[in-house]
């Protein structure tokens, strides 16, 4: 009786999922139809499934224009990695910290990392401390710190699974083992936060793989240095300053006539997107198991 | 074959003097006055030209003390970001530069997209740049935040800016002033606009064997028509072409198609007879409007926009180009039938429907601007200087180094160098309406040589000039009504614009909508503001 | 005595010294990152001037908060924001969990694949979001008007004309791009819990609902009431994108569309002013700041457990 009820389950779950992964597929298979339709086209007859006219421009115009994309993948993932790796390895750690309900000024500490959450000072004196004072600008580390190091809610959602699924029996026994604190986090407390590690990598990971604004604030000389997400947004941003104010901006148009403004966008989402896709349940298996295995060396 | 070059470049160089000189007032006057003048101000003229000399002298024995150059950073902005070969043309820039002015100059070039916030943070942050176009910045914006240099302080313009005086009219010129203080220099350009263009395809007029030369020429040698001409062949075409849209409209029916000034940068509150008043209307109130509101509307009930027009935010010259649409409008010049033929990717036929008009802000939209935390003024503007009267600087800034970017034809035009093109070009900004003076260099291929001379001419001759050219207005005290009229506008005017409501009805609700945000409290200040302008400057 | 209690806490606080070496990197990051540029919210109060610097541009008071107030759109603006925020909260949040909840029961290997699909669409910016949306909703060529509505014979719609539809779009669009995201976080909360309880619950002859309803549901509030704590913080922002470029700004539909951002993005976009800017912002987050103490203040009376600080 209960294995029926079982499959009823596993058979309603499937239906509800592949609901769900058409709505999110099907919009995909368009943008990447679009990348790959005539730009005369898709402006004259719209969006379609079945193109009148293909054409494999957009990606020519990418591949041609400015910076090697390769190279800017290069970059990506550089950046992607050990963006990952930093992020995650200061957020545990502060998040297990916190997760001690006797922890002295406990309370304060967490209202300083959920004070951060609502409150910024601005890109302008974010900007002067990260070049005045740090002299990040036009480095590698303008792509890495500011802003995606960490941030407060995954330290509180970090912190919520400590809180909730770490048994303090568990603790308590490898205290009395000996065990000192640094040990105890990373042989036992990591390798039972799995999930939550994996989670929150995958945030930090696309965060760093989608950002662009520290590229676009702080690489004004180093282009060498953009990401993909970079190139891309400039590109992007270029073609959409170009095109909206062709009107307006005198000659403006003059840089679009070469552009294929619409296809190009399409294409640029998909260059920027697809290798995440292709790569992601790849990197989630070895990461889960790079955290187990770290966590029973430490 | 140098020799040839050097000649070439004195002779271009002294035609855009010339060039510059008819621009001017009245040349001839201004020698009678250099012939009659006291020998007390030959002395003063001459020690002008000593105090840049000698400011050139004191940094080059500085240079030689410390071994190291003093640098001046100019920014701008190009279309797809730092071109690669700019490391290289920094470099033959900064060698040419120590030369005669005694010290290395550097372009820094932001994308586009990038440019109006990294120059924001940049100027805010005190980095070095110290030249920089106001382009996307905003010329008002960047006075407001106090990013700007007062040019004059301590005679500095008259001191070391001679040559800018000699580009520029003076009447141009003192249209950048802002308050009385000169904060930036107008790129030498085209002020003036030929409004409501009419741009349909050739291949088109041909289907429907329009015949062009029955219609009179225009100033610009365009042929000259009227709504009722452009209206009768957009109903051929949409005979003959009945899945083609017949035109792509944009937000544009003010902007070019009319001469309304949009005084202080905004419809909101405007000078409907510039030339002749100073009074402040309301133009979605006026006939110029609902002219146009009228003419959509028709346009949209006869089928000749699309039904997506409000939300596809393409631009019009792309849409031509992809084959669906047939006509656009646009304001044009001396030179745009080969711009727009480019952009459409087809032979366009020009119709000039509209007359010349230069409105206030013509000039003063985006000059050229001084940080006012730069180290060392003085050499900041005489960069400023050499930019408009140097043709070695220019050329690289707007063209790169000959050879590897960029090789002279043999009638003296530039075309790129061999083995580089569009896609393979290590320097090629194509923003040469923002540099300071693109006519003191070489034009490129496809362009007339002398297309200084008729856009100066085009400027002088343009016959609608607005009274308040040059007045600009701080509206930040008025920053809750601009929002609330923004909003209002958004809300209510493109489908007017674009023909989607009966004009009757949809101007009334806007002009509500516009006045419920305060437009006549907005008003008042820009008539307030304008009136002491006018006072200030005598003119009534 | 004394001395005693005072080697003890001494004692205590020397085992407190590693956690707080392990807190240090990310504390000592928060503080350049967000707590050095802090003082840079005085902006709001300021005339900015770039001669004078931040801190020393002259005080104006209130005044770069006036256009946010000062205008009839006011409580249009503020009511779609915090409505849609509502809205989203309570739609996302339940289909979040619903999705984690069946992801983490599946036994097929499939699974992983629908979730890198459903995490797609976040993966995408808003302003190609835009361009897919106008795709289906065009009036001429959209697929809804052309491939759906036409073969039933029903008449085309002008979707960015009509305001009726766009609460739904919205908030379709939302719950599309965001629970793969959103659904990863519950995900990992459900994988945590201890599945010994499910086994006895099993044995004891409970149905598969009823081990959703009575352990991993009750299991999941702590997350549950962070996450709705942390969205009520937001509640005066509104992701610009969504409503700005999603409904292409289209006037006709800004009774609908129109929020604190939109609106103060069609002004401030021109005027370039950055004190108003920082104004705004502050607004925005002061607003849900008290909000979320005042939320906080309540859960704590209920549970200290599940408070935030």
């Amino acid at each position: 009786m209960r294995t029926r009820e079982e499959r009823n389950f596993q058979i309603f779950a499937h239906i509800v999922m592949i609901i769900l992964s058409f709505f999110a597929v099907v919009p995909f298979v368009l943008l990447v139809i679009s990348s790959f339709t005539d730009n005369d086209t898709l402006i004259a007859n719209g969006y379609s499934f079945t193109p009148a006219k293909w054409s494999t421009y957009a990606y020519e115009y990418i591949f041609k224009t400015g910076n090697s994309v390769v190279h800017a993948y290069g970059i990506s993932i550089l950046l992607t990695i050990v963006g990952t790796v930093l992020a995650l390895s200061i957020t545990t750690m502060l998040a297990y910290a916190l997760s001690k309900p006797d922890l002295p000024f406990r309370s304060v500490l967490l209202f300083l990392v959920f004070f951060t959450l609502l409150f910024n000072g601005g890109l302008v004196p974010t900007y002067i401390v990260y070049t005045n004072m740090l002299n990040i600008k036009n480095s590698f580390w303008a792509l890495l710190v500011p802003g995606l190091l960490m941030n407060g809610f995954n330290v509180m959602l970090m912190k919520s699974y400590f809180c909730s699924s770490i048994p303090t029996e568990i603790l308590d026994a490898a205290y009395i083992d000996g065990a000192s604190e640094y040990k105890t986090f990373g042989s036992v407390v990591l390798p039972l936060s799995k999930p939550i590690v994996a989670t929150i990598g995958l945030f930090a990971g696309i965060a760093y793989w989608n950002d662009w604004m520290n590229g676009y604030i702080y690489l004004t000389k180093r282009t060498d240095l953009y990401s993909v997400q970079n190139l891309l947004n400039r590109m992007m941003q270029n073609i959409q300053y170009l095109s909206q104010n062709s009107a307006r901006v005198q000659d403006a148009g003059v840089g679009l006539a070469s552009i294929p403004s619409v296809s190009v966008r399409m294409a640029m989402a998909t260059v920027g997107v697809l290798p995440i896709l292709v790569s992601y349940p790849f990197i989630q298996g070895n990461f889960v198991k790079g955290i187990t295995l770290g966590g029973v060396k430490g | 074959m140098k020799k040839k070059i050097a000649s070439l470049l004195l002779s271009m160089t002294t035609m855009a003097m010339v060039l510059t000189g008819c621009g001017s007032s009245a040349p001839s006057s201004d020698q009678g006055a250099t012939a009659t003048i006291k020998d007390g101000e030959v002395a003063t003229a001459a020690s002008v030209s000593d105090k840049a000399a000698q400011a050139i002298a004191d940094r080059k024995a500085e240079a030689e003390k410390s071994g190291k150059y003093e640098k001046v950073v100019i920014a701008f902005f190009d279309w797809t970001g730092r071109p690669a070969g700019l490391d290289r043309v920094n470099e033959a820039l900064s060698a040419y530069t120590e030369e005669t002015l005694g010290l290395d100059v550097e372009l820094m070039i932001i994308d586009s997209a990038a440019y109006g916030d990294d120059m924001k943070l940049m100027l805010s942050s005190g980095e070095q740049v110290d030249l920089f176009s106001t382009c996307i910045l905003g010329y008002n914006p960047s006075i407001n935040n106090g990013y700007v240099l007062d040019l004059e302080e301590n005679g500095m313009f008259d001191d070391y800016c001679g040559g800018i005086k000699e580009k520029i009219r003076a009447d141009y010129l003192d249209a950048c002033r802002v308050g009385g203080v000169l904060y930036g220099t107008p790129p030498i350009k085209d002020y003036a606009i030929e409004t409501c263009a009419v741009c349909v395809g050739q291949e088109y007029l041909d289907a429907i064997g329009y015949d062009v030369s029955k219609l009179p020429t225009s100033d610009l040698g365009y042929p000259r028509a009227t709504w009722d001409d452009i209206n009768d062949i957009y109903a051929q075409l949409h005979e003959k072409f009945p899945d083609k849209y017949v035109m792509a409209i944009q937000d544009n029916e003010l902007t070019q198609g009319s001469s309304v000034d949009n005084i202080a940068g905004d419809y909101f509150g405007t000078l409907l007879d510039p030339q002749n008043s100073l009074k402040i209307e309301d133009v979605y109130e006026s006939d110029i409007f609902k002219e146009w509101a009228q003419r959509a509307y028709e346009w949209n009930q006869a089928g000749y926009l699309s039904q997506d027009a409000l939300t596809d935010t393409t631009g019009a010259s792309a849409k031509v180009k992809s084959g669906s649409y047939m006509a656009m409008m646009a304001c044009c010049k001396p030179g745009y039938k080969t711009q727009i033929s480019g952009e459409c990717g087809r032979d366009m036929v020009v119709f000039d429907v509209g007359e010349s008009f230069m409105s206030s802000s013509s000039v003063s939209s985006f000059p050229w601007c001084v940080n006012q935390n730069t180290e060392d003024p003085v050499a900041t503007l005489q960069v400023l200087n050499a930019l408009y009267t140097d043709s070695t600087i220019e050329t690289l800034m707007c063209w790169g180094q000959e050879g590897k970017d960029f090789k002279v034809n043999s009638d003296g035009t530039i075309t790129y160098a061999d083995g580089v093109d569009a896609n393979n070009s290590e320097y090629y900004p194509n923003v040469l309406w923002l540099m300071p003076n693109p006519y003191v260099t070489y034009v490129w291929q496809g362009d007339p040589l002398d297309l200084g001379q008729q856009i100066a001419d085009f400027n002088d001759n343009c016959t609608c000039k607005s009274k308040a050219l040059g007045f600009t207005w701080d509206n930040t005290d008025y920053a809750s009504e601009y929002t609330a009229l923004k909003n209002a506008y958004d809300e209510y005017g493109p489908k007017v614009v674009y023909g989607f409501v009966e004009p009757e009805q949809g101007i009334s609700e806007l002009v509500a909508a516009l006045k419920a945000a305060g437009l006549d409290d907005y008003m008042a200040g820009k008539q307030e503001a304008l009136d002491a302008w006018a006072a200030e400057n005598g003119i009534n | 005595m004394a001395s005693g209690k005072t080697k003890t806490k001494k004692k205590n606080f020397k085992r407190y010294i590693p956690l707080y070496v392990m807190a240090f990197p990310g504390l000592l990051y928060l503080f350049i990152n967000n707590y050095l540029p802090l003082p840079g919210l005085v902006l709001a109060f300021k005339k900015f001037n770039a001669k004078k610097g931040i801190y020393g541009s002259p005080f104006v008071g209130f005044k770069n908060f006036k256009y946010l107030f000062a205008t009839k759109d006011a409580f249009v603006i503020t009511r779609n924001t915090i409505l849609y925020n509502l809205v989203f909260i309570i739609v996302n949040t339940i289909l979040a969990i619903f999705v984690a909840i069946l992801l983490a029961e599946m036994t097929s290997r499939i699974k992983k694949a629908y979730q890198s699909f459903i995490l797609l669409p976040y993966m995408i910016s808003m302003v190609i979001v835009s361009y897919l949306v106008f795709g289906f909703l065009s009036t001429e060529n959209g697929f809804i008007n052309n491939s759906i509505l036409k073969p039933m014979g029903l008449d085309p719609i002008s979707w960015y004309m009509e305001k009726k539809y766009w609460p739904f779009i919205l908030v379709f669009v939302s719950a599309w791009k965001g629970v793969g995201y959103n659904c990863v976080i519950y995900l990992a909360s459900i994988l945590g819990i201890d599945r010994s309880i499910y086994e006895s619950a099993a044995i004891d002859g409970a149905s598969k609902w009823q081990q959703i309803f009575k352990i991993t549901i009750p299991l999941l509030k702590p997350t549950i009431v962070m996450l709705t704590l942390l969205a009520v913080g937001r509640i005066f922002y509104s992701d610009f994108g969504l409503f700005y470029q999603v409904p292409q700004n289209q006037g006709a539909l800004f009774s609908v569309t129109n929020t604190i951002d939109t609106y103060v993005y069609r002004g401030l976009l021109e005027l370039g002013d950055m004190s108003m800017s920082s104004a705004a912002g502050l607004y925005q987050s002061l607003v849900g700041f008290i909000l979320v103490l005042g939320s906080n203040l309540v859960v704590k009376k209920i549970d200290p457990e599940y408070a935030l600080f």
